[in-house]
């Protein structure tokens, strides 16, 4: 009868996709897929052949939609059964802004798992709750041109320092954290001149490989320092900006930083004055991960 | 009973009627108190009502149009003032870049038409063709171009300096000249008049001339299209043109040229006072009759918010 019971709360559980809703704005500093072990499931000391049960709370902070899977794992050999690799498929929306509002997708998700067994010691392990998910964005502030360096400076700054709301960076694990503006007169025109600062969020790191040109151009050690992040830069309707740090489009970023520059510039030959949106399109893999150590006790030794 | 209410009849009627009349008779309810209106206005600029709305979808084709009042006392021929639009990437919304003159005159503020002609400028139809995410904010912005004239008659004293000194002089120099009414509307003005006795026959006036609008001012007869090259812009730049009509002989330091009644004025900071003077052989009072020729070009904006569609 206990069973019964158990297995129809796991059903309801499973079942209960949510979207939350709060005040907020859908850009600020970078987040994504939050992952949380749900109270008891498990418990962080289990007994041997003890049923494992573990739940996830699943929240995407982030604007990305989430198609993906979420796997546990853990850290113990499979002699002792208990957890195996498990996958279930992860389906999560972007946060929206709905008037004053943001709205979060989230999700619970069940994991049955065998018990431990023929311990013959208590014993530790780490259960591991991952995902891989694809996250491309578009962000970017609003910057505005003019064709005399000098003039109108209150309305428009040669050089500004764009930061925080005037952003517009879409919260995401990698986002903007700031646009240093330079406006450069040159014969013909203004060039457009910015220094693109991006930051991810501290849970987390960058997935995907290298191409064969750059492992072979920066040997294959480089693929354990740097991850692949596409990067596109346009000021909308006038093309893309020529960033320095981009080949092929792809931005290396250093696995042990959590904030990249780019410098990328574009000539706009005679302009007038205009406020255009500058478009900074970023594609990337992304994994978050949660740990939940666990202590398995050897029931005979308690015996 | 009867004749005392015909009496009170009649005291109510006397009282009241002549009241009545007073107040059908306002003496003149157009504020005017001297020779013109006066003001700072010339020709103002808006866009019309939800021309554009200020949201809309990224599908929709919105109307941009502006309207322009000549709220100012001088009279403009059709086609004369221009507007365009900026201040937003045209080629994404469709937009022309070019300037667009009124299809009819606008008239100044003036004993026809106290509240001055108006007019509008259609420049057809907008439509976002960017992708967009959400939602993005726009302010699109609009510039009016015209040129104009600001008048003057400002009443002023000529008198030698034997006449002020043995007290014959028929007028004070001394004070401000400027009286309410005696300039006429416009965003550039002649915002003080005073006058000095130099020598023994020579009288100075001291004119002061500034931009009192928000826009600015540039110099006469230059054509608003070509004020849209930087170079053009900078060189033309807070330029008026200003002629002395009476007294006749009055000559002006305008600094770039010979002595003349007519020259070029560079305004430093939005102000600048030129000197001017006339000989004095007897003691009378004139009219100072001063033209200010200019380009001004004032600007107005809106802020859009276009939303990613709903339809895909």
């Amino acid at each position: 009868m206990k069973k019964i019971l158990i297995v129809f709360l796991l059903i309801l559980l499973v079942g209960c996709g949510q979207t939350g809703q709060g005040r907020g704005k859908i850009t600020g500093a970078p987040d994504g897929l939050q992952i949380t072990f749900l109270p008891l499931q498990p418990a962080v000391s289990m007994r041997e052949n003890q049923d494992v049960n573990v739940g996830l709370e699943l929240t995407n902070n982030g604007a990305c939609d989430i198609t993906s899977d979420i796997c546990v794992t853990d850290t113990l050999s499979s002699v002792w059964a208990g957890i195996d690799e498990q996958c279930i498929s992860l389906d999560l929306g972007g946060i929206k802004q709905v008037g004053e509002d943001v709205v979060r997708d989230s999700t619970i998700k069940q994991f049955s798992f065998p018990a431990y067994r023929s311990l013959d010691r208590d014993l530790s392990t780490s259960i591991i709750a991952k995902s891989q998910y694809n996250c491309d964005i578009v962000a970017g502030p609003q910057l505005c041109v003019k064709s005399l360096v000098g003039q109108k400076e209150k309305e428009c700054p040669s050089f500004e320092k764009i930061s925080g709301d005037k952003l517009r960076a879409t919260i995401a694990p990698i986002t903007i954290a700031g646009v240093d503006k330079q406006l450069v007169p040159e014969q013909g025109g203004i060039k457009l001149v910015t220094a693109i600062t991006l930051k991810k969020m501290k849970q987390g790191e960058i997935k995907g490989e290298l191409d064969e040109t750059t492992l072979n151009k920066k040997g294959a050690s480089s693929a354990l320092r740097y991850a692949p992040v596409m990067v596109e830069v346009d000021y909308k309707g006038y093309g893309s900006l020529e960033c320095r740090e981009l080949e092929n489009g792809v931005f290396l970023w250093r696995k042990d930083k959590d904030q990249e520059t780019l410098n990328c510039e574009i000539f706009l030959g005679n302009i007038d004055y205009v406020e255009n949106p500058l478009d900074i399109k970023l594609g990337y893999d992304y994994e978050v991960s949660q740990i939940l150590p666990v202590q398995i006790l050897d029931v005979d030794k308690q015996g | 009973m009867l004749g005392v209410t015909m009496k009170k009849f009649y005291i109510f009627a006397i009282l009241v009627i002549p009241l009545l009349f007073l107040v059908g008779c306002n003496k003149d309810d157009t504020g005017k108190e001297g020779t013109f209106f006066g003001g700072v206005d010339g020709v103002s600029l808006e866009f019309e009502q939800l021309a554009p709305p200020s949201k809309f979808e990224q599908d929709d084709s919105v109307s941009i149009r502006t309207v322009l009042k000549n709220k100012g006392e001088f009279d403009l021929q059709s086609g004369k003032a221009k507007a365009r639009i900026f201040g937003i990437n045209l080629n994404t919304f469709g937009l022309t870049d070019q300037y667009k003159g009124t299809s009819g005159p606008l008239r100044g503020r003036g004993e026809f038409s106290e509240q001055g002609g108006e007019q509008i400028i259609d420049f057809g139809n907008a439509r976002y063709n960017q992708p967009i995410i959400n939602s993005q904010d726009f302010t699109i912005r609009a510039k009016v171009c015209y040129p104009y004239q600001t008048k003057g008659l400002v009443n002023v004293c000529i008198t030698p300096l034997i006449a002020k000194e043995s007290e014959n002089s028929i007028c004070s120099i001394e004070e401000q000249k400027i009286k309410k009414g005696d300039v006429s509307s416009g965003p550039v003005q002649v915002t003080s008049v005073t006058e000095e006795i130099r020598g023994s026959d020579q009288v100075r006036f001291n004119i002061e001339i500034q931009n009192k609008g928000l826009g600015e001012v540039f110099m006469p007869e230059i054509e608003c299209e070509k004020l849209e090259e930087a170079a053009a812009r900078v060189a033309n730049k807070d330029k008026v043109e200003v002629q002395i009509l009476n007294p006749a002989d009055v000559q002006c330091d305008f600094r770039t040229s010979d002595l003349s009644n007519r020259g070029i004025v560079e305004l430093v900071g939005g102000k600048q006072v030129v000197s001017c003077f006339t000989t004095a052989r007897d003691s009378y009072e004139d009219k100072l009759n001063i033209r200010l020729n200019y380009v001004y070009i004032d600007e107005a904006s809106v802020p859009v918010t276009i939303f990613e569609s709903t339809t895909k």
